[in-house]
């Protein structure tokens, strides 16, 4: 039982945040961004690891990061979800590109307030 | 001699990466996240392989369990329609290709960065996982300031959504009214 050389892994991880930056950038709906998201601080855990066993020859402190990144991950997760729960009871969907027409409207509710009081002032 | 070692490495290598790609590909978003689990329970191997068995078991009882349980009720309470298909249309090829070339030229860069430099790797098997008990030990003894802050940002994102998601029914009751 020989140990793997350290670069394998540095080369899978980068493999895989290529994977996840792609979904990230090709996919609309909210769920497949936030697998994407996953996929990345998977391939960080998975470098704090071999570092951590290999550069660093057994120190916990890689250990402790990537459980810090665990629990961060799964906080991100509620939130991301929160979100898109939110999003499908705004809009009825969960493409995030229409997401930016929320933002549109409200612009537009403004603009017609100002424009409302405006006339009021205008009328007076 | 063969190494087993290193032909086990390679099998959950493949399986990790035909798995990230399935989790995004994948026309149903059911399957997409089977294929997500499958890709954390990968992780998980690999770290076993690696003598991190504490940080495994926290990866397959977080990640593995909790994380895509969370994904997939999310996905219950959002999707239309029966099968669970995506009411949404995919990008189109012009955006796909200049994603592809984008994602691809940063994986370039970065390959060439980590070729260049030396990687040290143990000559023999892994160190000593050192049990749990180093992990947690320094966890509150070095890592008493870091520890307490997630605990924290946990605690704050619970209450943060049970914030956001109070004031959306509070917005419904006061429409009605």
């Amino acid at each position: 039982m020989t140990a793997v050389p350290t670069e394998w892994t540095v080369y899978l991880s980068i493999i895989i945040l290529s994977i996840g930056l792609y979904g990230i950038f090709t996919r609309r709906s909210m769920i497949r961004i936030l697998l994407g998201v996953e996929l990345i601080l998977g391939a960080a855990t998975l470098n704090f690891i071999v570092f951590s066993m290999s550069v660093l020859n057994g120190d916990v402190v890689g250990h402790i990061l990537t459980l810090f990144v665990i629990a961060l991950a799964a906080a991100e997760t509620i939130i991301g979800l929160i979100l898109l729960i939110m999003l499908y009871k705004d809009v009825g969907s969960i493409d995030i590109s229409l997401a930016s027409d929320v933002k549109a409207e409200e612009q537009d509710e403004e603009q017609d307030e100002d424009k409302l009081t405006r006339g009021e002032k205008e009328d007076g | 001699m063969v190494n087993v070692y290193a032909i086990d490495y390679i099998i959950m290598a493949v399986l990790i990466i035909i798995s990230a790609i399935m989790a995004l590909e994948a026309r149903e978003i059911v399957y997409a996240i089977f294929f997500f689990d499958l890709f954390t329970i990968g992780i998980g191997g690999m770290f076993l392989l690696f003598n991190a068995g504490y940080v495994a078991m926290f990866q397959l009882a977080v990640y593995a369990g909790a994380v895509a349980v969370t994904v997939l009720f999310a996905v219950m309470l959002t999707r239309r329609t029966v099968t669970g298909k995506e009411i949404i249309s995919f990008a189109s090829i012009r955006n796909k290709i200049a994603s592809l070339v984008l994602a691809l030229s940063i994986a370039a860069l970065m390959l060439i960065l980590v070729s260049r430099y030396d990687w040290a790797t143990p000559t023999g098997d892994y160190p000593d996982p050192l049990g749990g008990g180093a992990i947690f030990t320094s966890i509150v003894t070095n890592y008493v300031v870091p520890f307490l802050g997630i605990s924290l940002i946990l605690a704050a994102s619970l209450v943060g959504s049970v914030a956001l998601l109070r004031e959306e029914r509070s917005k419904k009751e006061v429409a009605s009214k």
